[in-house]
């Protein structure tokens, strides 16, 4: 009788010690999580959130929920779905790690500014906690993609100096910072110099077309006003060679945006390429 | 002693254990709206979505019906919303506010039978809310043009109540809209286009466009008759420009046309809008 009684009492001991100390959820949305159901997963995480007060399992919950966000590609939401629930945890090292994949989401979902803004308050608030290698990676390509490239080369430079690695990687690396051109002086070049704004964009057949439209509208005037077509050189030569003047304006402001744009991009590539390798 | 001491030990884990398995209805609705109040709408339908009504009981049924339908309504899937609402039983407390909703629901998609047949199963018990639903089939039928159903449900309004006073009025000023505006023509529009470029477009009240319309054609117009004084009707130009007159006088003709269709269908849209904004309000301050 009693090791009959030994034995049940044993039974429900190790399932109600289960349910204590390991949340069923968390197993669940785990697996949930490998098959790729994310929808299940982000469901049971949420119950944990919901039932669970143990701080370890709160932090899984939102470390997975997050993780199957990011794995959907919503980096906002995940973004979203962290400051929501930073709360939860009290902790400042575990409140650090939140943080840490915060930002990693606001870099992700082209949030540049709040992952900038982000790592100088974790680096003010938890300076015990942080990944301090991770975070300056993230800030160096945060600033390179906000075209700060001055002040990522700063922070590149002092990381490089309390690792007391070699200085030099650093100015090979942003020795060819690209030279950004204005959109104020490719308008000008076109209000002045038909296609100069077109040209000055790298954008040469552009230029060619934007001066053959013009100087037809012209022309066109020129031959109207000879054969004694007044209106016609008012109407169709003015009118031609003005909005095609007008066109070539704003035309070149939008060729500059898309110069500026490549040249970062194609920079900023090579950029990552490189620092990651020095990082790893 | 022993024995009762070991049943009551057993007694007590078997209850904590067990705890974690059982199926609680009422802690599958507070999640629910756990993850509503998060505005993690996917999840809280999921979770609404998977309860398996085999083990609910007819009250739980009810009020699983209502939490799906209240959801999809704020987050305004209304024909998910108009589906579960009706099936909430009269048994249920939140039955009216469901009737009301579900009705409101079919009315937004434009199904006014169907909106207004769901409204009338609602037996209602005190002044207030019979006043209430006559003002919501009242809207149905300003919106299904019923004009004597309109007359007959509007002659239960009292104008003095205080959910539904500044409503009852404004469905009165629409009712002329409704009732008496007359569509303009598309022909009128055409003909007015055909004397004038653009007049016609200026009587559909697109001013705007009406300048646009007549400049263009304007000027091909005059582009023509200058080829034409100059050269005759051999002159290319004088084609070309014709060409170009033409094709935007005609063109004109059947936009002013249209644009009157456009217009009718605007003043439609804005006083179903008005209307259906006027039905919600009052809904909303009742059952809130």
């Amino acid at each position: 009788m009693k090791v009959k009684f030994y034995l049940i009492c044993k039974f429900l001991c190790v399932s109600f010690l289960i349910k204590a100390q390991q949340n069923i959820n968390l197993v669940l949305a785990m697996q949930k999580e490998t098959m790729g159901n994310y929808i299940e997963a982000n469901v049971l995480y949420e119950r944990v959130l919901f039932d669970d007060n143990n701080e370890e399992n709160l932090m899984q919950g939102i470390k997975g929920k997050a993780r199957c966000l990011k794995k959907i590609n919503a980096f906002a939401k995940a973004s979203d779905f962290l400051k929501q629930n930073i709360n939860l945890i009290s902790t400042d090292s575990n409140k650090c790690k939140i943080f840490e994949d915060l930002i990693v989401c606001a870099y992700l979902s082209n949030n540049l500014n709040e992952a900038i803004s982000l790592i100088n308050q974790i680096t003010i608030s938890y300076p015990r906690y942080i990944n301090k290698n991770k975070l300056t990676l993230l800030h160096i390509l945060s600033l390179n993609e906000e075209m700060k490239w001055q002040e990522a080369i700063a922070i590149y430079k002092q990381w490089l100096l309390t690792e007391k690695k070699d200085m030099t990687t650093a100015i090979n690396t942003y020795s060819n910072i690209p030279k950004l051109k204005s959109k104020n002086k490719a308008s000008w070049l076109s209000t002045f110099i038909p296609g100069g704004g077109a040209f000055y964009a790298k954008k040469p057949m552009e230029a060619i077309a934007s001066i053959i439209l013009q100087s037809a509208g012209v022309a066109y005037g020129f031959f109207c006003f000879n054969t004694g077509y007044y209106i016609s050189t008012f109407l169709v030569g003015g009118g031609m060679a003005g909005s095609f003047h007008n066109g070539g304006v704003r035309r070149s402001e939008e060729l500059i945006n898309e110069y500026n744009k490549k040249v970062a991009v194609v920079f900023n590539e090579n950029l990552k390429k490189e620092i990651l390798l020095i990082f790893q | 002693m022993l024995k009762l001491i070991q049943a009551i030990i057993i007694t007590i884990l078997l209850s904590t254990s067990t705890s974690a398995q059982i199926f609680k209805f009422s802690k599958e609705i507070s999640f629910a709206k756990y993850l509503q109040n998060k505005d993690q709408i996917a999840e809280a339908e999921w979770v609404l979505h998977n309860v398996d009504t085999a083990l609910l009981n007819s009250s739980e049924k009810d009020s699983l019906f209502f939490e799906i339908g209240w959801l999809a309504y704020n987050n305004k899937k209304l024909d998910t919303a108009a589906q579960f609402l009706q099936k909430v039983s009269s048994n249920d407390a939140r039955y009216n506010q469901s009737i009301f909703f579900a009705s409101y629901s079919n009315s937004f998609k434009s199904r006014y039978n169907n909106a207004y047949l769901i409204l009338n199963k609602i037996n209602a018990s005190d002044s207030l809310l019979q006043e209430l639903k006559q003002f919501e089939l009242a809207g149905i039928s300003l919106l299904n043009k019923d004009y004597s159903g309109y007359q007959k449900h509007k002659s239960s309004f009292s104008y003095n109540s205080y959910i539904l006073n500044q409503e009852e009025q404004n469905f009165s000023t629409y009712e002329k809209s409704i009732f008496y505006r007359k569509d303009k023509s598309p022909f009128i529009a055409g003909l007015l286009s055909t004397i004038l470029p653009g007049a016609g477009k200026w009587y559909a009240e697109k001013k705007k466009q009406a300048i646009g319309a007549l400049l263009p054609i304007l000027s091909a117009g005059i582009l023509m008759l200058e080829a034409y004084n100059k050269s005759g009707i051999a002159d290319a130009r004088f084609w070309i420009y014709g060409t170009v007159f033409t094709t935007f006088y005609i063109g004109n003709i059947w936009g002013s046309a249209m644009a009157v269709k456009v217009r009718n269908t605007e003043l439609k849209k804005l006083y179903e809008g008005k209307i259906l904004l006027d039905m919600q309000i009052p809904l909303r301050k009742f059952f809130n």
